[in-house]
């Protein structure tokens, strides 16, 4: 499904070029669950942003589900990525004047589903995910797990192929790690594809498989 | 979708309530000040549509290599027997003013008499009134009868007191005294009062018909209405039949001209009425209010001051989008495309701009009396929508608010989310430069419009305290008799009059002339040169004041050599002993000082007859006789027993019961004349009158654009301290004062200040420089009161964005360190 070769990524100041990537050769399988792994620094972050497409490799090869990701115009991303692709962050990022529902709602208006069936996609969310009784309030009325809970039903709503998650449990306490990190376990399960950056080596147990990062080298 | 849209803009707005707030009252106050212009250059862009034949009007004007005239004789409009196409000749004679009197016929008694004065009274044909639109309220025009008339409603009441019942005004008489033979004229019609778009403007018409007769013509045989009368002293205007072509019609009249009087160098033209009052563009040969010219200046005005509230708004929104680039990454990162963003921000600004017209229009309500008087006129916001030029300004205003409302979501929907997401927006932020290229301009505006306000103040004080060479205080003017018995037993009631008010205990001196200062002259002329003089000074020209051996003692004007002329310099028959010049004319007769013209002759016209030589008796110092637009002319003072203006130098005390007095010393000698008394210095002041509403106008415009000016600051200070907080928190805990931070913050706004000051000074200069060619005596900008001006107004706009800026910064500024620190 996302297939890497020689990807590279570097920031070019003047003469000199500072690498956060080298040499990045990974294939992830539909149905995984990959935990990224590394120090600070290391460059976890940046390989899962190019993996979802919000940033761009600076050489070498990527393939999501057989497409060159990196011959795609801006355009042709967006919609591979608005079709296929799901983000949770670390920091829940929900949009602060819209309701839990909305939030969820949101990506959906962006795919241009009809209003009926947008109500009953969010009501069944809302309901698999325990938060109904939460719809009408605004972010900063949750706590930060039940905020990160809408965070992955937003993520999940549109049936996303992979979801790819930037330490989704770095802001909460072990107890609403551990629910979100069973929450994971279970999407995938249910065929879902997750790959997930985290620090914690408890959290990538949960995974299949663990890629580890060093100073931007693929170690395994 | 779209009511998750609106609802999505009608909640950032809401949450963002000192953003919106800003915004709103920024755009209101600019809105409000497009919509007043926009009235006023939509009035004027209007004048004299209302008529429906507006199309086929057109007034006749005629061109000589001299010079142009809208005047024609009977003579020439006898050609509409041979012309085609000409529907109806609406044809006008103004006379000079006239005593006109309303006498109940059942009460004989005199106290119900109504008497006024009318500075205008015009005679028309009934052609008026099947071309132009005036409507009836009551009655109908019949004016081809003679002895008939119409008034507007006003003049009903005023004459009448007829209230609403205009009915009742009709059939009644007026006596109409003037140059012509008293006539009785009976009320056919009452219409409504003339609309202020009219170039046409007066409350009263009589039938032209009338002076056909010749008894009512009395001694005016120049305006007999027969076809021979050559003499041109008729306005007449043509309707023309429907697809008419108007150049033709000219060309018909010009030949019949040629026809009529081979000699006459006059081109006709036919000039469409609409472009009377505007001018058929800035250099129309035909007479014209020329109201173009202002018109421009308030469209430029007004989309001047709409941009600045628009480069508010951008300014306000890029960069408190800041806070809402992480928002937009956010939604790029859940699968939105730039449409998807754009579409709500385009209808935050839409909601904005609605809000904001809103609000412009409740002002505009509110403050349309005020700016009414300000301006002298009556405004309103009908006008905006009556004619085209307020469509297209509506139509300018939706630009701008689609303009700027695209350029900021393009602005904040271009971010990356990879950027925003990372937290490091800020040092990427879009259009800084930008912003601060419209605060300067924003400034620009403000420090020039200052610095105009603080010149024209300049010049009207200067106007008013300026010695004039005469005094014109406790100096009252009263408007001599219209109406005088020739057989009075006791001679001439007017100077029975002069001399009784002169035995009156409180009037020091009193004067008789036929103009006033402030007002004008008899008239000017050409021809008048000394004996030695050459051919050509017979081309230049004099103004001509005919006063008694009283006027300048009366106005305290010194004389810089010899004295004033006696009663019986005057010879009768325009034969004069002695006469008066003012120093201007002693240069222009050229006579090397006052001194050498005293006792020296001049003559008028033809050199070889004697008796038409007149001896200098002395030179009074130049006075200012008109307002200090114009510069000092060359007069000429002929001795006079003139009745034209009695000018008193009263006493300070008891105004009321002295006027009281007069009036009815004047009703005594001179009945059936309306006293009219108004002190000198008001008539010198009433010129200036434009000159204040200017003034007014420009404080009125300098406030708002400081204002808008401002509130962008405000913005952005607000912004700059909040995306400063950190590195305020690091310098605060490294031992930074409040005031060391305070400079910090102000200072780059201060910067940004001084380059609009740079911009705005020429500009200004510039500008106010033309402004102040209109004055013949003007404060100089090119001294040290130029450069205080100048740097007064820098000082102003600093000082006022300096508190702006000061106010925003003092909170950051002792913010809690830690607070800032641990936000991060």
């Amino acid at each position: 499904m996302i297939s890497l070769r020689n990807l590279s990524k570097y920031y070019s100041a003047g003469a000199l070029k500072t690498f956060v990537l080298r040499n990045i050769t990974l294939d992830i399988n539909e149905g995984e669950f990959v935990s990224i792994m590394g120090p600070s620094g290391s460059g976890k972050s940046t390989l899962l942003h190019i993996l979802g497409m919000l940033d761009e490799a600076s050489e070498g090869e990527y393939l999501f589900l057989d497409k060159p990701v990196h011959k795609l115009s801006e355009k042709q991303r967006g919609e591979l990525h608005k079709d296929s692709i799901g983000f949770v962050f670390q920091s829940y990022h929900l949009i602060d004047e819209l309701t839990v529902y909305e939030n969820i709602e949101t990506p959906l208006l962006y795919q241009s589903i009809k209003k009926d069936e947008r109500k009953s996609m969010v009501a069944d969310i809302l309901d698999r995910f325990n938060i109904v009784a939460k719809k009408d309030l605004f972010p900063h009325q949750l706590s930060g797990g039940q905020q990160q809970l809408v965070g992955i039903a937003r993520a999940v709503i549109a049936r996303p192929k992979v979801i790819f998650a930037d330490e989704p449990t770095g802001n909460l306490n072990s107890a609403q790690g551990k629910e979100i990190m069973e929450l994971f376990t279970q999407l995938n399960k249910q065929g879902t594809t997750i790959v997930q950056v985290t620090h914690s080596e408890s959290n990538a147990e949960y995974g299949s498989r663990i890629i580890s990062l060093l100073d931007g080298w693929l170690k395994s | 979708m779209l009511t998750n849209y609106l609802k999505l803009a009608f909640r950032a707005l809401w949450r963002r309530k000192f953003t919106t707030g800003i915004n709103v009252i920024g755009l209101a106050l600019g809105m409000t000040a497009f919509l007043f212009l926009m009235e006023f250059a939509s009035f004027h862009a209007g004048f004299d549509s209302f008529h429906t034949n507006a199309d086929r009007l057109f007034r006749i004007v005629g061109t000589t290599p001299q010079g142009s005239q809208d005047n024609v004789s009977p003579m020439m409009l006898a050609m509409r027997s041979q012309t085609h196409g000409i529907e109806a000749i609406p044809t006008f004679m103004t006379s000079a003013s006239g005593i006109i009197t309303y006498k109940p016929d059942n009460v004989s008694s005199a106290s119900q008499t109504v008497t006024f004065k009318e500075e205008d009274v015009a005679y028309g044909n009934n052609d008026i009134f099947r071309a132009f639109s005036f409507q009836f309220l009551a009655g109908n025009a019949d004016l081809d009868k003679p002895n008939t008339m119409v008034l507007t409603a006003a003049a009903a009441q005023k004459y009448f007191a007829c209230g609403e019942n205009y009915q009742s005004v009709i059939g009644k008489r007026l006596l109409v005294a003037n140059q012509f033979t008293p006539t009785e004229y009976a009320v056919t019609g009452v219409m409504r009062n003339i609309p202020e778009n009219s170039h046409l403007q007066g409350t009263m018409l009589f039938s032209l018909q009338t002076l056909a007769n010749p008894a009512n013509l009395g001694d005016n045989s120049w305006a007999r209405l027969v076809p021979d009368n050559g003499s041109a002293f008729l306005t007449a205007y043509l309707l023309l039949r429907d697809g008419t072509q108007a150049s033709s019609v000219a060309t018909q009249m010009s030949e019949f001209g040629k026809k009529m009087d081979p000699s006459t160098n006059i081109t006709w033209h036919l000039q469409p009425i609409r472009t009377i009052h505007t001018g058929n563009g800035f250099s129309d040969p035909l007479p014209n209010s020329a109201a173009l010219k202002y018109i421009v200046i308030a469209v430029s005005i007004a989309l001047f001051v709409l941009s600045l509230a628009w480069i508010n708004y951008i300014n306000l929104s890029t960069a408190f989008g800041l806070s809402r680039a992480r928002e937009i990454g956010v939604r790029k990162t859940i699968g939105a495309t730039r449409s998807h963003l754009v579409l709500p921000h385009l209808l935050e600004c839409a909601m904005l701009s609605v809000a904001a017209l809103l609000l412009a229009f409740t002002t505009v309500e509110l403050l349309q009396s005020s700016f009414n008087s300000l301006l002298g006129a009556t405004l309103h916001l009908g006008y905006v929508f009556q004619y085209g030029i307020g469509t297209w300004g509506m139509a300018a205003m939706l630009l701008g608010a689609l303009l700027s409302g695209s350029y900021v979501a393009l602005v904040l929907t271009g971010v990356k989310p990879i950027v925003v997401l990372r937290g490091n927006f800020i040092r990427s932020v879009n259009g800084r430069s930008v912003r601060k290229t419209l605060v300067v301009i924003q400034f620009a505006v403000s420090i020039a419009f200052i610095a105009g306000t603080l010149i024209v103040l300049r010049q009207l004080n200067f106007m008013s305290h300026r010695d004039l060479g005469m005094n014109l205080e406790q100096l009252l003017v009263i408007d001599g008799p219209q109406l005088v018995e020739n057989k009075s037993p006791g001679g001439n009631p007017a100077l029975v009059f002069k001399q009784e008010a002169e035995r009156l205990p409180f009037v020091r001196q009193i004067t008789g002339s036929q103009n006033i200062p402030g007002q004008g002259y008899n008239f000017s002329t050409q021809g008048i040169m000394r004996p030695s003089g050459h051919s050509d000074d017979a081309k230049k020209s004099y103004k001509i004041l005919q006063a008694d051996e009283n006027y300048f003692s009366t106005y305290q004007m010194t004389f810089g050599e010899g004295k004033g002329f006696q009663k019986t310099d005057n010879l009768g028959g325009f034969k004069f002993r002695s006469v008066v010049l003012n120093e201007a004319s002693v240069v222009q007769l050229g006579f090397k000082s006052s001194s050498e013209a005293v006792g020296q002759f001049i003559q008028w016209g033809n050199p070889s007859e004697k008796s038409q030589r007149w001896q200098i008796c002395g030179v009074v110092k130049n006075y200012h006789h008109k307002s200090l637009h114009d510069a000092i002319e060359p007069i000429i003072f002929l001795p006079s027993a003139a009745t034209g203006y009695f000018s008193l130098r009263v006493t300070v005390e008891n105004v009321q019961a002295n006027m009281a007095a007069l009036e009815a010393l004047y009703k005594k000698i001179l009945p059936g004349n309306p006293f009219t008394a108004r002190f000198a210095d008001d008539i010198f002041q009433k010129q200036y009158e434009n000159d204040v509403r200017v003034g007014n106008l420009f404080a009125l415009f300098s406030v708002m654009a400081i204002v808008i000016a401002c509130l962008g600051l405000f913005g952005l200070a607000a912004f700059a301290a909040e995306s400063r907080r950190k590195e305020i928190g690091v310098r605060k805990v490294l031992g930074a004062t409040d005031a060391s931070i305070i400079t910090l913050l102000s200072t780059e706004f201060l910067k940004l200040v001084a380059i609009a000051f740079l911009i705005a000074c020429p500009v200004a200069f510039w500008l106010m420089s033309a402004w102040l060619q209109d004055f013949a005596y003007h404060v100089e900008l090119r001294s040290g009161f130029g450069v205080l001006v100048f740097v007064s107004s820098g000082i102003i706009a600093a000082l006022i964005a300096f508190i702006t800026i000061a106010a925003q910064a003092r909170k950051t500024a002792q913010a809690n360190a830690i607070d800032s620190l641990r936000y991060e």
